[in-house]
């Protein structure tokens, strides 16, 4: 991929209140806010169960393995701007920015809330000169 | 400093994370790291609810949220079910205000031996200054 090339999106269809139920025993995240929306509500953040952070920025890395199946991930930087909440459907995009002398490639990425605002925005790099997983 | 300790990604944690996110569980393993570290400063000698408790934040009742990341993969892919040293430091904290009026965002850094780094930036409400403005 060149500067200027799009990464194919990954799509989320609707964010999964069961996911993020499992996920929060992964992650060993006892933050209501993913749990429950009268937590949410109380903290005058909404009506709906936030997503966690860790799952929005993997919806991102999903789509550079997609876009980069045989590169490895050697950066990542992202802002979290605002909340996926649970039912959104949330698309994961990127652009090719750079190609380094080595090959890597700097992608801007984001994800967005589909008819809301952009809740990441950031950049990776991206080492498409190995062959290992990831 | 942070306590310093030790880092272990079990398979069984690497295949949840994957499942629940919609990820690829045969992907590079560091990630799925990373995000369980930022999540709770696992492996670290202090837990996430007792940093923020040292920061007058309740986890489970102020709602403090991830801001940021900046991940550095370095090394050479994780291995599952391999212990691993791990440091953390707090960088700083910084006051700042937005639409829902104060907040500090706390900058940790977190180190996996010879394998990657992350800093992380978490938001934490000052609704106590809010009211008191």
């Amino acid at each position: 991929m060149r500067p200027g090339d799009v990464l194919p999106e990954h799509v989320v269809e609707s964010v999964s209140a069961a996911a993020m139920a499992g996920l929060a025993v992964v992650l060993r995240d006892p933050n209501p806010i993913h749990l429950d929306r009268t937590a949410v509500r109380a903290l005058g953040l909404g009506d709906r169960e936030i997503n966690q952070g860790p799952a929005n920025g993997s919806y991102i890395v999903t789509m550079l393995r997609a876009a980069f199946p045989a590169g490895r991930l050697r950066a990542l930087e992202l802002r979290l701007l605002g909340n996926v909440r649970v039912e959104d459907r949330v698309i994961a995009g990127g652009t090719v920015l750079a190609v380094d002398d080595d090959g890597t490639r700097l992608c801007e990425v984001w994800l967005d809330v589909d008819g809301g605002a952009r809740a990441i925005a950031g950049t990776a790099r991206v080492d498409v000169g190995v062959g290992v997983r990831g | 400093m942070l306590p310093a300790g030790t880092f272990t990604l079990s398979a069984d944690d690497h295949r949840a994370f994957a499942r629940h996110v919609g990820g690829d569980p045969d992907g590079d393993p560091t990630v799925t790291a990373l995000w369980l570290i930022v999540s709770d400063l696992r492996g670290l000698g202090i837990g996430l609810g007792e940093l923020f408790a040292r920061h007058g934040i309740d986890l489970a009742h102020d709602g403090p949220m991830l801001g940021g990341v900046a991940m550095a993969f370095d090394g050479p892919p994780l291995a599952l079910d391999r212990p691993y040293p791990i440091t953390g430091e707090v960088l700083d904290r910084t006051r700042k205000s937005g639409r829902r009026g104060a907040f500090d965002v706390l900058r940790v850094r977190v180190a996996l031996a010879d394998v990657a780094a992350v800093t992380i930036s978490y938001i934490l409400p000052r609704r106590d200054e809010e009211a008191a403005a």
